[in-house]
């Protein structure tokens, strides 16, 4: 209650200031991975690394940017290893959102080259639904969402996503790119035989709030990388 | 050298093949268990890479 009383101080007393938020993963595995898949071993590796992983979101009333914070002192995995494993969870990608210009940027490596790949920022079809739970002292109401990891052909690449977003916090962002609801995502539950999710864990104030759009990387429209697979890629 | 569709059947090398077709292989499968199309694309190259290499990656994955 008093870490609530603090933050909702805060806001009001701060509100054109911005917020720093961190998110820890969590798996919740429904189906036994299957021992000789190499994907397999890539989502029990995740299932014991990326909990030890923060995850920062910076926002302020208008934009936001998401990305890995750090990783453990001792990690010693190769780069390549790392990105397969951070990969199974969407999270070896930077997200950036802008409201007001109805942008949203998600850079990442994938087929073969980094990307800048674009769409709008309202593109999710949430349902809201009058179901209500406290984290960390924040009332937050569920949203769902059916979503589609691939090119809407294959049902295996079929996501529920369940989202806890809290209205006392106004600020439309949330974990790995999922955006749009009316106040910040605190838990985003992403279901599917492997499901995870992403907890906040940790939420301050910021005064010096510095959030920049992605620079690098081959500018995509989303349309055309949804059209990209390995098929086509490697036939280059 | 960069794996292509060409690798399962022009190449001359049976190791690239061998490779080509490990790789192949644990992408489709990762296709199956649902993974979004850049990871699929990511572990056949992934595979190819460490088999063309000779990199034992399955070391790193053995304490998981």
């Amino acid at each position: 209650m008093r870490f609530t009383l603090f933050i909702l101080i805060s806001f009001q007393c701060f509100s054109q200031k911005g917020i720093e938020v961190i998110y820890k993963y969590e798996s919740n595995f429904k189906k036994e991975i299957p021992e000789q898949i190499l994907y397999g071993k890539f989502l029990k590796a995740a299932k014991k690394i990326l909990p030890n992983y923060d995850f920062k979101l910076l926002a302020d009333m208008n934009e936001s940017i998401y990305y890995l914070k750090k990783e453990l002192d001792n990690d010693a995995y190769p780069q390549e290893f790392k990105e397969m494993i951070l990969r199974t969870a969407n999270s070896n990608g930077i997200f950036y959102s802008d409201v007001s210009n109805n942008k949203f940027i998600e850079q990442k490596n994938a087929f073969g080259k980094l990307y800048k790949i674009i769409s709008d920022f309202e593109t999710f079809d949430w349902k809201i639904i009058n179901e209500y739970k406290k984290i960390s002292g924040f009332k937050c109401k569920k949203a769902t969402l059916n979503y589609n990891v691939g090119n809407k052909k294959n049902n295996n690449q079929n996501r529920e996503i369940a989202a806890w977003f809290t209205p006392e916090i106004n600020y439309p962002f949330g974990p790995i790119g999922f955006r749009g609801l009316p106040g910040l995502i605190l838990e985003l539950n992403v279901n599917w035989d492997y499901s995870y999710k992403f907890e906040m864990s940790k939420i301050e104030f910021v005064y010096n709030l510095e959030i920049n759009a992605p620079v690098e990387g081959e500018t995509i429209k989303l349309q055309d990388y949804e059209k990209l697979n390995r098929s086509a890629v490697f036939q280059k | 050298m960069t794996l292509s569709l060409s690798s399962f059947n022009t190449s001359d090398n049976i190791e690239i093949r061998d490779c080509a077709a490990q790789a192949w292989e644990a992408g489709s499968e990762a296709e199956n268990m649902g993974a979004p199309p850049s990871d699929v694309y990511a572990l056949t190259d992934f595979v190819y890479t460490a088999c063309e290499s000779g990199t034992d990656y399955m070391f790193l994955l053995m304490n998981f």
